[in-house]
């Protein structure tokens, strides 16, 4: 997304195709989508989730490796992260012995097996229970025998690094790394539905981004088909400190925001903790949001709290006693006073669609097309360079946004794209509230006419987010979007009912929404449905 | 092979180059189209050194007026440096600039067309671009063949401990630009302290505690393998590509620790770190991480840790206030980043200055790459830079998306007549001969006669290619699209 908005914003100009999404994604030729689920890897997210709870390893090693390979493009929605450990396996490989190493210091029964020398029979124990755990299912005794034969490869090393080394070789499992969608038995009649076990992963995955409990384990192991065992199961997941982990990371990923830490901006505030404090603000609020009271999709764009670290609440002129711990996040009410209702208005977003110096209406404006109203736009033709009007030191980005407005050649698709973003015309390059930019009053009025119930004339990011929170547009293509992250697939015409179903449960309740997802029968399926079959 | 004597092998070759870093695995006749052999004597000190290839990859093409080289002779041998490459001038006598080659590749598929995304499919690829639908239904644009430096490294077979190194940049666009044979995208290295990892960490620790840890590495990759191949048996045939990429790459790491090489380790770089530990607070260093990256880069050709990498630089991680020294005099207008200056128009000459001082910046970089390769002597006695060939390419010919002369727009732009300088061809020249294969030290002006379309000149780029890789020793017949790639450029072959 980044690299795509920065193409747009820097040639200034979009040819548009106009083309108006009805919300039922496939409706257009796309890709033949393939017979099976596809298999996927894990993403950092989930794999750094599944590392904390094997091992208590709560590092962030393999979002730490910054797959800055992967092309991102049109869609940044997490699943894009399915091809990241291609080019980057040898140092998944390191990183996971960095992460064992550790594990024999720190995670209990690994570190008390290595300090009993003698005890040779505890590390076959350990390692069978990691490797049940991590596998979902016992390791027979050749792949026990395997696992031994690592410990005992290189007797000149310590006791730690060999069976460290064996706890490697456990995470480095393609069972731990990939989801599978095999299905039943052929001609079983199963076939087209994922097994227990593979369902146990999706629905811990998706809900919790780690690996399944053991409650939840020990439910794919007596039975996972009906749809009743399924909901007691996605109930129970839900009222879980662990709930919200993986819908946090699609609402990242549906800003555009999980890329930000590549970003640079010209700003004394930014700084590395800075980016990771709007980071963690978005996840802590969007976990707030599933695990709290107030759960419907609306309050996600008009809540009157958030959660600052006491540098960003000092970005946001939001106070905070004195004695805030700096690397904490503190729960802050009353936010609407100063500007700020929810992810629209958060750092993590205002400064991801933003140029290296500057606010950038056609970036925030494009994510607004794009993922907020689920209007297709295509990119720039090449000649978008030579006609965009130069920005001169005494312009506001709106005079040079409203420049390129009123140019032959980008009007026509800057003309969906400035309006919503002129919304946000009140906040910097950072997310900073400004009152003037270069010395002028900043001006936040704008009329959208997107062909969308949201048509009117609005004054700021406030304004525009309480439109955005009861939007029926919204919420569907929210919906839509959240399908498409659930499944690993885009929605195709079948889904309909699905997604007005999600589309309704998230009107009030969100948690009755991922309920809807977990229990469908697309969510089950092994098979993907034929992308034109209505 | 046996697994057994497979890893005979391996042990057996790296044990063989630890001896002498540089032993070569190939001998090679002089000149052309001799298929490479391997080396099955003993290294002697007047061995032939090995052959080395550096694509460097510098995007958003180059402004004519300021790299084009000025009073050129007849016979090319002497000219000017255009501005922007005067900080090469130390080097020109191992230099060859080629002017008027263009993407014919991008004429067949096209038109009279260009823009990043279209040449960064084709820029090392030569084969035209296409859309490729992931397992997800995510839509790139890729090259529609393999990248010239991934097929000359596989066909040079695994020499050294890495096939292949890619580093630098990453692309701004959403697309790819290096693909291997099978379609994937090989990965890249953005990071010093990455880098470092890699290819150097090892060298930090005695021989035999290298030997220990290779030993241990190799025996988790032994009780991992079964498990690839088994859950592989199980999946769909789409699954099972996925898999098996991720089970060459692993077989490849194990291939590698079976190597070895005698390198002494460089410094670990702190600043500007990819740091699996700490902060990633990188931005915090205005010039970016370049220096420290380009040098640990030069490094590993000259330990001969790999002989073919490729490089892409745009700079983009430097902020353009730091690197443009009179950025405040000039009184530029733009605002921000590298990319963005170089879409200026001749008519905004304080931007179009910035953006020449940018590129002047980057082929400083260039020369101090260069200068690390020109001062080491290879086992021949010869500099390394003489037995390697660094050549430069972009994706577009200038920043105003001409991806082709005679386009109808930007500096190509026939209609306009106020273009103050219009480009014959995409920003190529190479530096260092390959061992005596490639002739240096002059100026070719290929633009005057056409062969696949009106103003594309005598060889498209894919040609270049074909006779890089030739004079590495690796005897393809043609690469990229075949319609436009049937001869090699006889005009820089060196003289028998």
């Amino acid at each position: 997304m980044r690299r795509l908005a920065l193409v747009t914003a820097l040639l200034t100009t979009i040819a548009c195709t106009g083309t108006l999404d009805d919300g039922s994604a496939g409706a257009t030729p796309g890709p033949t989508v393939p017979a099976r689920m596809p298999l996927r890897a894990l993403t950092p997210t989930e794999l750094d989730g599944a590392l904390r709870d094997l091992v208590d390893d709560d590092t962030s090693a393999v979002l730490r490796l910054q797959p800055t390979a992967v092309p991102t493009g049109i869609e940044t929605l997490p699943i894009r992260e399915l091809a990241w450990i291609g080019g980057r396996s040898d140092r998944l490989v390191d990183a996971l012995y960095d992460v064992a190493l550790r594990a024999t210091e720190r995670h209990p029964p690994l570190a008390d097996c290595v300090a009993r020398d003698s005890d040779t029979a505890c590390a076959h124990d350990e390692l069978e229970r990691l490797a049940t755990r991590a596998w979902r299912r016992a390791p027979d005794e050749e792949e026990m025998a395997r696992l031994a034969a690592v410990v005992d490869a290189v007797p000149e090393l310590s006791r730690r690094e060999r069976i460290a080394r064996a706890v490697q070789a456990v995470l480095l499992s393609p069972e731990l790394l990939y989801l599978t969608s095999v299905g039943g038995p052929e001609g079983s009649g199963a076939e087209a539905s994922l097994t227990s076990l593979e369902l146990a992963s999706r629905m811990s995955f998706f809900l919790w981004a780690t690996i399944p409990d053991a409650a939840l384990l020990e439910a794919a192991a007596d039975d996972l088909s009906s749809p009743e065992a399924i909901e007691r199961q996605a109930r129970r997941m839900l009222a879980d400190e662990r709930a919200g982990r993986g819908v946090a990371r699609f609402v990242a990923g549906w800003l555009g925001a999980l890329d930000l830490n590549d970003q640079t901006r010209v700003d004394a505030a930014w700084s590395s903790s800075m980016v990771r404090d709007m980071a963690r603000e978005t996840e802590a609020f969007v976990i707030d949001w599933v695990q709290g009271e107030d759960r419907a999709l609306d309050a996600l764009f008009y809540a009157d709290h958030t959660f600052v670290t006491p540098q960003l609440a000092a970005l946001y002129g939001l106070r905070l006693p004195d004695d805030a711990p700096i690397d904490r996040l503190t729960r802050v009410e009353g936010t609407h006073a100063h500007g700020r209702h929810g992810v629209l208005t958060q750092a993590s977003f205002l400064a991801t669609h933003a140029t290296e110096a500057a606010a950038s209406s056609t970036r925030r404006g494009h994510w607004f097309v794009e993922r907020a109203l689920c209007q297709e736009i295509d990119g720039p033709p090449p000649t978008a360079g030579t006609l965009a009007p130069p920005f001169t030191a005494e312009m506001t980005t709106r005079q040079w946004h409203e420049g390129i407005l009123a140019t032959p050649g980008c009007s026509s698709c800057h003309a969906r794209l400035e309006p919503p973003g002129f919304a946000f015309e009140a906040f910097d390059a950072v997310g900073r509230f400004r009152d003037d930019d270069r010395g002028q009053r900043v001006v936040t009025t704008t009329t959208l006419s997107s062909g969308t119930e949201l048509d009117g004339f609005y004054d700021g990011a406030e304004d525009l987010s309480e439109a955005v929170s009861s939007s029926v547009t919204v919420r569907r293509c929210f919906a839509r979007q959240l399908l498409h992250y659930a499944m690993g697939r885009p929605t195709v015409p079948a889904d309909h009912r699905l997604l007005l179903d999600v589309a309704r449960s998230l009107e009030t309740d969100v948690r009755e929404a991922l309920v809807r997802i977990v229990t469908s029968s697309d969510f089950r399926a092994a098979r993907a449905p034929s992308p034109e079959a209505p | 092979m046996s697994k057994v004597a497979r890893r005979a092998f391996l042990i057996g070759a790296g044990g063989a180059t630890l001896a002498l870093p540089f032993l070569p695995s190939f001998s090679e006749s002089s000149g052309y189209g001799v298929l490479s052999r391997i080396a099955t004597g003993h290294a002697h000190a007047d061995a032939t050194a090995p052959k080395r290839i550096v694509f460097w990859f510098g995007p958003w093409g180059a402004t004519p007026d300021a790299w084009s080289p000025r009073n050129v002779t007849d016979d090319g041998r002497s000219y000017d440096l255009g501005y922007v490459m005067e900080p090469l001038a130390e080097h020109r006598d191992r230099m060859t600039i080629l002017e008027g080659i263009n993407m014919a590749s991008v004429y067949r598929q096209m038109g009279r067309a260009g823009n990043h995304t279209i040449g960064s499919a084709n820029v090392l690829s030569a084969a035209g671009l296409r859309e490729h639908v992931d397992g997800s239904g995510q839509r790139l644009h890729v090259p529609a063949g393999p990248t010239i430096d991934q097929v000359i490294a596989r066909r040079l077979g695994s020499p050294t401990r890495f096939p292949f190194l890619a580093l630098g940049d990453t692309t701004d666009h959403p697309d790819q630009f290096i693909q291997n044979e099978e379609g994937a995208d090989p990965g890249m290295i953005s990071w010093p302290r990455e880098l470092y990892d890699q290819c150097f960490a090892d060298f930090a620790s005695d021989g035999e505690s290298r030997e220990r840890l290779s030993r241990s590495r190799r025996s988790v990759l032994d009780a991992v393998l079964p498990s690839y191949t088994h859950l592989s048996s199980r999946v769909s045939p789409d699954d099972r590509r996925v898999l098996d990429a991720h089970l060459d790459a692993l077989r490849d790491l194990e291939r590698r620790l079976g190597t070895s090489a005698d390198c002494s380790a460089p410094p670990i770089p702190m600043h500007h770190s990819w740091d699996p530990a700490g902060d990633r607070n990188y931005w915090s260093d205005p010039r970016g991480p370049y220096e420290p990256l380009f040098d640990l880069a030069a490094r590993a050709l000259t330990c001969d840790l790999t002989r073919v990498m490729t490089i892409r630089f745009d700079g983009s991680r430097a902020q353009v206030r730091t690197v443009v020294e009179r950025f405040d005099e000039i009184g530029a207008t733009s605002s921000g980043a590298a990319h963005e200056f170089s879409h200026c128009s001749w008519n905004e000459p304080a931007n179009l200055e910035v953006w020449k001082e940018v590129q002047r910046w980057r082929f400083e970089h260039m020369a101090t790459f260069l200068r690390t390769l020109a001062s080491t002597t290879d086992v021949d006695g010869r500099s390394v830079l003489d037995n390697t060939v660094v050549v430069h390419v972009s994706e577009v010919l200038t920043g105003l998306h001409d991806g082709m002369p005679l386009q109808e727009y930007g500096y190509s732009n026939p209609l306009d007549t106020s273009v103050p300088a219009r480009p014959k061809g995409l920003p190529i020249f190479y530096v260092g001969g390959c061992g005596g294969a490639l002739s240096t030290g002059r100026v070719h002006d290929l633009s005057s006669t056409h062969t696949y379309a009106d103003g594309l000149g005598k060889y498209a780029h894919g040609e270049l290619y074909l006779t890089l890789a030739h004079a590495m020793g690796v005897a393809l017949d043609t690469f990229g699209m075949p319609e436009v790639c049937t001869r090699t450029i006889d005009e820089i072959r060196a003289e028998e």
